[in-house]
């Protein structure tokens, strides 16, 4: 369980975003909305921990993350603008390096399965640069198959990707759900999923 | 969890490895900062062997400064410096591991080749050791504090000279004892005391450095 | 409680409030050691036997010199309190004392210079405490270029707060250091400044001199702090 709790962020003495409060509970999705700029992914950095807010609170199972940042961060995976794959390791590699970094430890086998699921199997060797931004942003996705955690922060995820793609990371935040999951998602378009709604405005002096 | 950072610095490795001719640019570098030495302060043979260890060291610490400016900046590029920070392993460790691996690909190199270059300005053979000695515990700590001044410039573009200027105050301690040891050794003097200190700033290095570089990996990320 | 105290004493519109007040007696008593120490040290302090009147430079270098080290300190004090409790007024007396710092290091460096010229016939020498003063002069360099890139500001004091502390832990490693290279490579014709024995009537004033300079700082940290104090107060509304 999740809550956002008048929630914001100063950014050189200027409010990113006026207050948010939310809620999220089990295999519910919490959509972010806002135009470009509105703070989305500044937004989604607090959750994840990475930035501390200025005001407000951030609660997981009614207790401030505060106190709590190294098992919280253990609870969630983080899928920003960016895609966290290092372009000069192989797609086979970069996975291996993922569950390294998690401390999930994972198999080849386990690793070739996901790349079948994202269609990047023949791919498997090649260096990350030479892949398309739709290709990479799969692989980007791929992480949450390697190992489950109760929630997901997705920064704009479908950004780049063909309608397959999308109907991929459908499927995926699908299963997730059904699963007891909950997700957070920056996304431009509606998601056709249980949750609720997080309009962000850019606050205007 | 050590099989995990093994893991981690042979993929550091290898990425750096596959661009090939970044990698070995410092060490171009390096080469090509001692050359211009003979062609400035003339080819005499015995001022140039006074000179050989404070040339030798200056240039490998322009290197060393020069390949820092990328330790992290690939990272913050790709967004992999957020699964570092989010890494269920201490932050400290990683940047530990990171700091190993690129003072294995830069540093080793510079060490071999400085038989070469200590040849070229006319040091005798045991000086060109002891030399390799304290490189080999002098440029750890080179980059140990080199990587603090690299994290906190981390996100920021066009820093340019930024960072040689602000850690090379930090390298002058180092710099005196590695090219005394090197000096002392041609005068036949002790150089126990160098080899002391320059370890036991290795040790110090060690241990706060890393510390600091995941505080400052941190700052950088709110950028 | 803690945020008690800070908001009474500490928060930036305390410290302004106290400041006001405390300035008038800071002004007071930099001028009378000031005064002091400047009669007295060139007109009353004998002349002395080694080094004539020359040596009265040493009533405004030595007291830069120290005031220089002294202010690094504050700086690097105010960087752990920026650090660990987040003080917003630490990271503007740090921000304010590395420039204060920069000018008083920079000072040190040209009398030491001025000083140097009769000494020893050379505007500069690489003698361990000249040298030593040049490193901290790029130390707060450093700094000051460091914060000059940042454009947030709260990363802006974070960093600046780590790279003084830093800075501080390595001064006395490279001040040693600095020393010790220095005993290794000194000429035959240096001299030490420190006299063994120095009378009373050049310790009193150059006694004062340091008290005026540590004073002075404090008033022209405390004007600069105020300014820092309202700009923040400005760009907030």
């Amino acid at each position: 369980m999740l809550t956002l709790h008048n929630l914001a962020f100063e950014r050189n003495q200027y409010k990113v975003f006026n207050p948010v409060n939310a809620n999220l509970k089990k295999g519910e999705v919490l959509q972010i909305r806002g135009d470009n700029g509105s703070g989305k992914s500044t937004l989604l950095r607090l959750l994840t921990g990475l930035l501390e807010p200025h005001h407000g609170a951030i609660l997981w199972e009614n207790q401030s993350i505060a106190g709590q940042k190294d098992y919280y961060q253990q609870q969630l995976q983080y899928i920003g603008h960016q895609n966290g794959i290092k372009s000069y390791l192989t797609v086979f590699e970069n996975l291996t390096l993922q569950s390294v970094l998690a401390a999930k430890p994972t198999t080849p086998a386990a690793i070739h399965l996901i790349l079948e699921k994202i269609n990047l199997k023949h791919a498997m060797h090649t260096q990350a640069f030479y892949l398309s931004a739709g290709q990479l942003r799969r692989l980007s996705l791929a992480k949450l198959l390697l190992y489950s955690t109760p929630l997901w922060i997705l920064d704009e995820p479908t950004t780049a990707l063909d309608w397959e793609g999308q109907q991929f990371l459908m499927t995926l935040l699908t299963d997730h759900l059904s699963q007891g999951g909950m997700a957070v998602v920056a996304t431009h378009q509606s998601l056709p999923l249980t949750g609720n709604t997080l309009q962000v405005e850019r606050t205007h002096d | 969890m050590i099989s995990a950072l093994f893991s981690m610095m042979h993929h550091e490795i290898q990425l750096t490895r596959r661009q090939a001719f970044a990698w070995l640019t410092p060490l171009l570098f390096f080469v090509m900062v001692v050359c211009l030495f003979p062609l400035t302060v003339g080819p005499d043979d015995a001022l140039l062997h006074k000179m050989a260890p404070g040339i030798i060291w200056v240039a490998a610490l322009l290197a060393i400064i020069i390949s820092l400016s990328n330790l992290f900046r690939q990272d913050a590029e790709e967004g992999y410096l957020d699964l570092l920070l989010l890494s269920p392993y201490p932050l400290t460790l990683l940047v530990l591991c990171k700091i190993t691996s690129h003072w294995i690909l830069y540093c080793f190199p510079l060490i071999f080749i400085t038989p070469l270059l200590g040849l070229s300005l006319h040091l005798p053979a045991h000086e060109i050791g002891i030399l390799m000695l304290t490189l080999l515990l002098g440029t750890p700590v080179l980059i140990l504090l080199g990587a603090i001044g690299a994290a906190l410039l981390v996100g920021i573009r066009g820093h340019g000279l930024l960072l040689p200027v602000l850690i090379m105050p930090l390298y002058i301690p180092v710099l005196i004892f590695g090219t005394n040891a090197a000096v002392a050794a041609s005068l036949h003097q002790s150089i126990n005391s160098q080899f002391a200190i320059l370890g036991a700033l290795l040790l110090l290095n060690l241990g706060f450095a890393p510390l600091f570089t995941g505080i400052a990996l941190r700052m950088g990320v709110n950028q | 409680m803690l945020f008690w105290f800070n908001q009474k004493f500490l928060s930036p519109k305390a410290f302004y409030a106290t400041s006001v007040l405390l300035l008038p007696w800071l002004v007071g008593a930099f001028t009378v050691c000031f005064s002091y120490g400047l009669i007295a040290g060139l007109f009353i302090a004998p002349a002395d036997y080694q080094q004539g009147d020359g040596f009265r430079i040493m009533y405004v270098h030595v007291p830069s010199a120290l005031t220089a080290m002294m202010i690094y300190f504050v700086m690097a004090f105010s960087g752990i309190l920026t650090l660990v409790f987040r003080l917003k007024i630490a990271a503007i007396c740090m921000t304010c004392s590395a420039r204060i710092g920069a000018w008083f290091t920079f000072l040190a460096l040209v009398t030491g210079s001025i000083w140097g010229k009769p000494m020893w016939g050379t505007w500069w020498i690489w003698d361990a405490r000249l040298t030593s003063v040049l490193i901290l002069f790029f130390l707060y360099l450093g700094f000051i270029a460091l914060q000059s890139v940042i454009v947030n500001p709260e990363t802006r004091d974070r960093a600046g707060a780590l790279i003084a502390i830093v800075g501080v832990i390595n001064l006395p490693i490279i001040h040693y250091s600095v020393i010790w290279w220095n005993t290794l490579h000194q000429g035959p014709s240096i001299t030490r400044f420190a006299a063994p024995a120095i009378a009373p009537e050049m310790l009193y004033p150059l006694l004062a001199m340091i008290a005026a300079f540590f004073l002075f700082y404090g008033v022209i940290l405390i004007l600069r702090m105020q300014n820092q104090i309202l700009l923040r107060e400005i760009k907030k509304t």
